[in-house]
């Protein structure tokens, strides 16, 4: 079966900016064909956990009257925006897909990040669904818009497939090996991963403390880095940034660009590597030096990621484990036991590990001189539901959880910023990811790569 | 593998931890293969590049 581009016409969030500045759309408008979308759709995606209609409109209405004052409005004023279900969105629950959690009172605040994000004038649809507790790739019961017989990746899975679907134009994710990015990867759409400690976790349900961070899941890189400046407080920047990403003519030139061998090429489905031979190329044309260059602490970092991962979502969870196990998914449950049980050397060895990934990679952009790094969001697209095993040409195989977060997990250990950018689909009609990886805290630097990638990587 | 059985329900007993005996084997195979990749990751560890990244450290390009 081919896939079929659930929104082929998308409107983005600065089109929508624009066209509510312009009065030739309304809030209302704009509200009602996501609701009407949302009613039509999700019953097969299920991206979305608790929408409000009447609210919404009454909002929506609400923000059509006060554009009609004299009054400057703020710079995403009645952007509609989903919130994962593991942060904090005051007046909703936030139940992070777990059992032990649906009878919770609603948050009375907003996470940090939301509360910042509400100044800049968006309005929350509602919460997407999420993996439960964030620790996993399935984001069960979502699935692919693409093809609902396909995982949307996760655990991010609802905000990917809610923007991919067309059902809102922006969402928050989180992630701690690849949360934002293997959905936006699987779905068609763009993801950031901030750097790690750059945007607040406050009111984010923890799944590894040492590597939790939220970011913003949008269409183009233009609108998520409007979102990430929405996050941070900083949205009175929104209107001056749009000039910084121009519809046409970006150019690469005196751009360094790491092209990493062995660990990201194996085991990679074909279309996957041809998509990013194909990138590099345009990136030359558009006046990119592309530099061969090794990471020989690709599989130590990876090692270090997911295992402090285990180790920290056992701490977290295991008052749970020892009162009520059988609340929680096997998926989880499995985390937890493993982390849980692991003794202390483990952990330090991994944190020494993880603190040489750090040192090393920071030597391979210094040697090189690189801007970024280009590689595989994930080495294959959106998997079948149920498909728990990936099958390789060589007849090897690997668990799907590990496979999709092979390439995410060891820039969590870095904690550098990274951009998961669409990059072409392939013969089944699915959407393939690439990322680009950035120097710590150069994510306009790494906006301005991934913006260029964009404007030509879908030709 | 029954050592690994016997080991891990020793140390979750010792945590308060009950795991149901079905689940021991398959929490045992992962506490292993977990144990053994971290000892991959001991052995692997190259020496660091010169000039060392402690004094190159994340420093803006040009």
């Amino acid at each position: 079966m081919t896939a079929v581009n659930p929104n082929p016409n998308p409107l983005t969030i600065r089109e929508a900016v624009q066209r509510l500045g312009d009065k030739s759309l309304s809030t209302t408008g704009l509200m009602a064909d996501l609701l009407t979308r949302i009613q039509e759709t999700d019953e097969s995606v299920i991206a979305w956990l608790d929408v409000r209609p009447k609210f919404l409109m009454e909002l929506a209405e609400a923000n059509d009257r006060r554009r009609t004052l004299p009054r400057e409005t703020t710079p995403l004023f009645g952007i509609p925006i989903g919130v994962k279900d593991m942060i904090d969105l005051a007046g909703y629950q936030t139940v992070c897909n777990m059992e032990s959690r649906v009878e919770i009172t609603e948050a009375p605040r907003d996470a940090e990040v939301v509360h910042q994000m509400r100044k800049s004038g968006v309005i929350f649809m509602g919460k997407t669904v999420t993996q439960e507790a964030a620790a996993g790739i399935y984001s069960d019961p979502c699935r692919n818009p693409w093809d609902t017989e396909r995982i949307p990746g996760g655990s991010s899975g609802g905000s990917a497939a809610a923007v991919a679907n067309g059902t809102c134009l922006g969402a928050f994710g989180t992630d701690t090996g690849g949360s934002i990015r293997i959905p936006a990867a699987l779905c068609g759409v763009t993801g950031l991963k901030p750097t790690y400690g750059r945007l607040s976790v406050e009111g984010i349900f923890p799944l590894s403390p040492s590597m939790d961070t939220p970011g913003p899941i949008a269409r183009t890189v233009a609108d998520t880095m409007a979102l990430y400046l929405a996050m941070q407080g900083k949205h009175k920047d929104i209107p001056a940034m749009w000039d910084r990403f121009p519809l046409s003519g970006a150019s690469l030139a005196g751009k360094r660009i790491g092209v990493l061998s062995s660990f990201f090429n194996e085991h990679v489905q074909p279309e996957i590597l041809a998509a990013q031979e194909r990138a590099v190329e345009k990136m030359r044309t558009l006046g990119a030096e592309i530099v061969e260059c090794d990471w020989q602490d690709a599989e130590l970092a990876r090692s270090a990621a997911k295992i402090i991962a285990r180790i920290e979502c056992g701490q977290i969870h295991r008052d749970q484990l020892t009162t009520a196990p059988e609340l929680m998914g096997e998926e989880l449950r499995k985390r937890v036991e493993l982390g849980a049980i692991l003794p202390a050397d483990v952990w330090f060895a991994m944190l020494h590990a993880r603190e040489r990934a750090k040192r090393s990679i920071s030597a391979v952009y210094q040697q090189q001189q690189l801007d970024a790094i280009i590689a595989p969001t994930t080495p294959v697209t959106a998997p079948l539901v149920g498909e728990k095993e990936i099958n390789y040409a060589d007849g090897t195989s690997e668990d799907t959880g590990l496979a999709l977060t092979r390439f995410t997990g060891p820039w969590n250990a870095t904690g550098q910023p990274v951009f998961a950018v669409p990059a072409g689909l392939d013969e089944k009609a699915l959407p393939i990811g690439l990322s680009l990886i950035g120097r710590p805290d150069q994510e306009w630097e790494l906006a301005d790569i991934a913006h260029a990638l964009e404007a030509v990587i879908q030709d | 593998m029954s050592d690994s059985v016997s080991h891990v329900r020793e140390v979750a007993q010792s945590l308060g931890i009950s795991i149901q005996e079905d689940r021991l084997e398959q929490l045992a195979s992962a506490y292993e293969a977990t144990l053994k990749e971290v000892e991959a990751t001991r052995q692997s560890q190259t020496p660091l590049p010169t000039p060392s990244p402690y004094d190159a450290g994340w420093e803006v390009k040009r």
